[in-house]
């Protein structure tokens, strides 16, 4: 046991002092969470501003200019100028020098102050879609808002009853957890388990893959080390970086962004501790994969870093997903470990809430590092 | 091309395309990257509900029945009372909840105002916010039905025009892609992503391993010059990215019906060409990145570090005009969101270079200022 003990340390002490000489490795890990969390929190932003608006205006009158001015004034929408005609607008669209086009049709006024119901066009760029939905909302919101006041006014000089004792049914809605919506407060908690997955698995496999392409690994196999000493003393440093790295993007979250942390650290800590686990077993498992480096690192990539940023519910919602994508997405880690941060840090779920999912993570990482362990010692015979 | 250069081109494509697992690892990212695009969507779709209805009249099953038509609501929990519908949220298996008031019925029949509860869980902003919009839009529909059938009852002004109040219709047409499927977009802004993902990575990996095992020393006591091997080194890998690039193409193509819009060759063409330009940029900044690293651990994470901001600043997650002036002028300094800009015109608007020359030109500029940087730090490291 005590022989066991000095072997792992000797280990541990030669990897962190490899990782402590190498100064990009070391000082981009900790630096780059907090660039994301920077970029996630003031970037994330559905809320599009200055969409570039052209107008068709074959009526001409105060009405339909009024109508125009709707969409500028509620401060979406920015005008570009006014077209003569389909030709110049189809080509402000190709030339991508507006956005959004809205044709009005001759007529307008006259139908609006006849009562009747008028048809105007909107024509959007749809080859930018998400941005092309957003702006397709605000088209709506402003024409739902200008049509209340247009009715509104109308029913009063008809009947001269006001408008609002005339809605029938209305929404009263309440936020849980995080009542002014506000996005960082999506974003911390699942940038956890984004960057917790981004650099401990790949950095595990390359220190594991690299002794193997140079081949010290024999040497390291001859040596009184056991592998077991050997993946442990490889995998603690690389841990250690990941919990320093959350330790950051937690600070940096509550006193930055004022994040509101509602549950137990001691809780949270342990979870990110199991989470850990299984984003450096995933490294584990690749480097009993292949030989290369450069292969490690595509491996690493394409399970780690792109199922954490998009299918875990960090940005995309699951339950959108098509159904087996959800299955796909339900096969990483991530994803459950992000619910649980949310959970904690937000809702201030509690133990009990939290051990389905901690158990979840504990046997995922049981199993990683059991099948990694198998496939390991077959290496060395 | 002189003989000298020739005969290095042909080792390193034979270096390089005989290395099976990269050859397959980089054609499979081209590939998982399309399934993302299939799988990701920023509408929301079926959003676990729970409906507490404790009316339970005609006018309360007739709204619910709203909600299970819409596609963005799946109605998953029935909870009893309030307690119940609240653990439903804490525990996450109902993100919105629904509570009808008793006496809704009668309200509406009565001619008196009425609401309904909805409680939204907030952990997720973007999707809370959405999935508001949507019952704020079904609840409004329901209700100006109603509104409409008083009215009728009301004075004649209003009786004359058959329960219809003045009003602008706005008819929303998307030109381009009437349908406004995400995964035409995300096909293609995925497929761009793994252009610039390849051609960092792989570029600074081709170089690294040459330093590590200590062959760069060697080649460079040989006649071959820095630009010649640099080019060499190049070259291979962008065959690889047009395999790449064709490949991902066709399956968007044969699995979700994304064509190129026009003529297919010539945008098919033009496309590539592009793109190839693209993964020149990516490949100097690979190389750049290169010159600084000892080993591969370094290069990746130097390499991640300038992809993630490139990547996101792009507008593949999040359109650019939405971001903050100080990302905006950082977005346009990158060549992605160039890129990103030329293949969304040129794939799905079917648009020429007379449209969109300002994107090609910021591209071609930025791809001759990294390579140049990037041979120059080279022949620094060198030395």
């Amino acid at each position: 046991m005590k022989a066991l003990k000095s072997r792992l340390v000797s280990v541990l002490r030669k990897e962190t002092r490899e990782i402590l000489r190498d100064p990009y490795t070391l000082g981009v890990a900790l630096v780059l969470p907090l660039v994301m969390l920077f970029l996630f929190a003031y970037g994330v932003n559905t809320d599009v501003r200055d969409i570039e608006l052209v107008v068709l205006d074959f009526d001409r009158s105060p009405a339909s200019r009024d109508y125009a001015r709707a969409f500028v004034n509620s401060g979406y929408f920015r005008s570009v100028g006014f077209a003569q005609d389909y030709q110049t607008l189809g080509d402000l669209l190709d030339r991508d020098a507006a956005d959004v086009a809205l044709v009005i049709p001759p007529g307008f006024a006259r139908s609006l102050s006849d009562g009747e119901a008028i048809q105007v066009q909107t024509i959007l760029d749809g080859s930018y879609t998400p941005f092309a939905q957003v702006a397709q909302s605000y088209v709506e919101a402003i024409n739902a808002a200008y049509n209340g006041v247009y009715a509104e006014d109308y029913v009063e000089r008809h009947t001269g009853q006001s408008i609002d004792q005339m809605i029938a049914l209305s929404v009263d809605s309440r936020v849980l957890y995080n009542p002014g919506l506000k996005s960082v407060n999506s974003i911390v908690p699942g940038l956890f388990g984004v960057i917790l997955m981004a650099f401990p698995p790949l950095l595990s496999a390359l220190a594991i893959v690299r002794e193997k392409e140079r081949g010290s690994i024999q040497q390291v196999f001859v040596s009184p080390i056991r592998p077991v000493e050997l993946i442990l003393g490889k995998l603690i440093p690389y841990g250690v970086i990941a919990f320093v790295e959350m330790v950051i993007v937690l600070a940096g979250g509550a006193f930055w962004f004022g994040v509101p942390f509602r549950g137990s650290l001691i809780l949270f800590l342990v979870a990110s501790a199991l989470y850990v686990l299984c984003t450096v077993g995933i490294g584990l498992f690749v480097s009993t994969l292949t030989r290369s480096q450069v292969a490690a690192m595509l491996f690493a990539t394409v399970l780690t870093i792109m199922p954490s940023m998009l299918f875990s519910g960090f940005i995309f919602p699951v339950h959108t997903m098509p159904a087996p994508m959800q299955t796909y997405a339900s096969a990483f880690p991530a994803r459950t470990f992000i619910d649980l941060a949310r959970g904690i840090v937000l809702k201030g779920q509690g133990l009990g809430a939290s051990l389905p999912a901690m158990g979840y993570l504990a046997a995922y990482a049981a199993g990683l590092v059991l099948i990694s362990a198998l496939r390991f010692k077959k290496r060395i015979g | 091309m002189s003989a000298r250069l020739a005969s290095l081109v042909r080792k390193e494509f034979t270096q390089t395309l005989r290395d099976i697992p990269i050859v397959l690892l980089v054609i499979y990212t081209f590939a998982e990257i399309l399934l993302c695009g299939w799988a990701l969507t920023m509408d929301v779709k079926h959003i676990p509900t729970a409906v507490l209805d404790r009316d339970n009249s005609p006018a309360s099953r007739t709204l619910i029945a709203r909600f299970r038509q819409a596609e963005s609501f799946a109605l998953d929990f029935y909870p009893v009372d309030e307690s119940e519908l609240e653990a439903l949220i804490d525990s996450g298996q109902a993100a919105l909840g629904l509570v009808i008031p008793p006496g809704l019925g009668s309200d509406l029949s009565g001619g008196r105002p009425a609401s309904i509860q909805v409680l939204a869980d907030g952990t997720q902003s973007n999707a809370a916010l959405l999935s508001l919009g949507y019952v704020e839009r079904i609840v409004r529909r329901y209700s100006s039905a109603i509104e409409v059938a008083r009215m009728s009852a009301g004075p004649p002004v209003i009786q004359a025009r058959e329960g219809s109040l003045p009003s602008v219709i706005n008819q929303v047409r998307a030109w381009y892609l009437p349908e406004m499927r995400y995964i035409h977009f995300n096909a293609v802004s995925m497929v761009s992503l793994a252009v610039v993902m390849v051609g960092v990575l792989l570029a600074a990996a081709g170089i690294v391993r040459e330093k590590e095992s200590g062959t760069l020393e060697q080649l460079m006591v040989t006649p071959i010059r820095p630009a010649e091997l640099i080019f060499a080194k190049i070259a291979p890998l962008v065959l690889l990215e047009i395999v790449g690039l064709l490949i991902g193409v066709l399956l968007s193509f044969l699995v979700f019906g994304v064509a190129p819009h026009g003529n297919p060759v010539a945008t098919l063409a033009l496309f590539v060409a592009l793109s190839t330009l693209a993964f020149l940029a990516s490949a100097g900044i690979g190389i750049w990145i290169a010159t600084y690293a000892l080993n591969l651990m370094q290069a990746l994470m130097l390499a991640f570090f300038v992809l993630f901001p490139v990547m996101f600043l792009s507008g593949t997650i999040t359109p650019v005009s939405a971001m903050p002036v100080w990302l905006q002028w950082l977005a346009y300094a990158s060549p992605m969101t160039h890129y990103l800009s030329l293949a969304l015109s040129i794939f799905l608007k079917g648009a020429g270079i007379p449209l969109v020359w300002p994107h090609v030109l910021a591209l071609a500029v930025f791809t001759a200022t990294i390579l140049a940087i990037a041979l120059k730090r080279f022949r620094h490291s060198l030395a």
